[in-house]
């Protein structure tokens, strides 16, 4: 085991140990390793610190760095789970995780929740989702009057606060969604599968499966 | 039949309905087109749809993804007369209503798979404010994709208010 346990080791020094994050993740070791060659180009994109900055994120995901957006700023805070400013490779593979076809419905309505919950009250707010809808229509550049914007917020909050109470519960959003399925479909990467052959590694992969087999 | 155990559970079949019959309901469902109800589109559908910033997939895919998927200001009989027009005037496909908000558009011609299908299905957010996906749902992909490019998007600009992804 010296020789290739020492390469793994070199390799992912300073990172979580892949065997670790496989075995709690839905990722096998060899996925986890390829998830690591698309953190190290993520994370070295702009500072070669082994860690993904908010202009990497931006970068990797718009092909623009200096793209302000209040959805990716949600979804880098909530794989950011250590509040740090940064986004650690464990960070990496486990916030992916939930993106895995694979993971469970319960996983995947969780995170949405939580995503929308932007000042993280527990509750989905009206006033949040008029923020959401605001930004969406400015990034899109679509111009919609007060008065259209209030009409789809009725509807939905009709659709979606059971209770009338003006916010959206844990709840509330489940049942919304299991009604609504296609709400679910950002949370769910087919790229994923194919991790392996997208960024290949060149390191023991199939060794690494055989002995942890 | 007379014999009272034999007649538990008996349910006359009703007699199949002609052929002429068939195709009148058809043809009503075509004329129905014009009757299309859209979905019901919520703050959330708009916003998952819609939210380059919650779509991962940019962090995989290297080239652009063709969209499939805009918001118009137009009415959903306006839609689906914009649709009845590219239909007519390809010369090549036929225009059906499915479903609830969904019409179908499907080419007379097989292609190399078959008859390119196209379905589209209208989401409305609000009367004047509506979004519109569409499909392949048969057929070969390149032929698809042909006539996409060369006729339905270029086609469908005077209804379209901001296609997905720009």
């Amino acid at each position: 085991m010296g020789c290739f346990h020492s390469k793994v080791a070199r390799k992912f020094r300073g990172h979580e140990d892949p065997v670790k994050l496989a075995s709690e993740t839905a990722f096998s070791v060899s996925e986890v390793e390829a998830l690591f060659e698309l953190f190290k180009s993520i994370s070295s994109s702009v500072v070669d610190d082994g860690l993904i900055n908010k202009e990497e994120f931006q970068l990797a995901l718009f092909k623009n760095r200096k793209k302000e957006n209040l959805f990716a700023n949600r979804i880098f805070d909530m794989f950011d789970v250590k509040r740090k400013g940064v986004i650690d490779f464990g960070d990496f593979v486990r916030s992916l995780n939930v993106f895995h076809p694979n993971a469970s419905l319960e996983d995947k309505i969780d995170f949405t929740f939580r995503l929308y919950d932007m000042d993280c009250t527990g509750f989905i707010e009206r006033q949040e989702v008029k923020q959401m809808l605001i930004a969406l229509l400015c990034e899109s550049e679509m111009k919609l009057g007060d008065e259209t914007i209030e009409i789809i917020l009725d509807k939905t909050f009709e659709d979606a606060d059971v209770n009338q109470d003006g916010k959206i519960d844990k709840l509330e959003w489940s049942d919304f969604v299991n009604k609504n399925p296609s709400l679910l479909k950002i949370m769910t990467l087919p790229y994923l599968r194919d991790i392996t052959t997208t960024f290949p590694s060149f390191i023991f992969n199939s060794e690494v499966d055989e002995i942890v087999k | 039949m007379e014999n009272s155990w034999f007649q538990k559970g008996f349910k006359k079949i009703e007699e199949p309905k002609s052929p002429d019959s068939m195709i009148e309901s058809l043809m009503s469902d075509v004329h129905a087109a014009f009757a299309v109800q859209p979905m019901c589109y919520t703050a959330f559908d708009l916003i998952s749809s819609l939210a380059q910033g919650f779509d991962l997939s940019g962090l995989f895919e290297k080239e652009e993804r063709s969209g499939s998927m805009f918001t118009t200001k137009k009415e959903a009989k306006e839609i689906v007369s914009k649709f009845e027009e590219i239909a007519t005037s390809s010369e090549r496909f036929d225009l059906k209503k499915i479903n609830v908000g969904v019409i179908k558009m499907e080419d007379r011609r097989e292609g190399r798979k078959g008859q390119v299908a196209i379905e589209v299905e209208i989401f409305e957010v609000t009367e004047s404010f509506n979004m519109v996906e569409f499909k392949k749902s048969g057929g070969d992909t390149m032929e698809y994709k042909q006539f996409c490019d060369r006729e339905l998007k270029p086609s469908s600009k005077d209804i379209v208010w901001k296609w997905q992804g720009n």
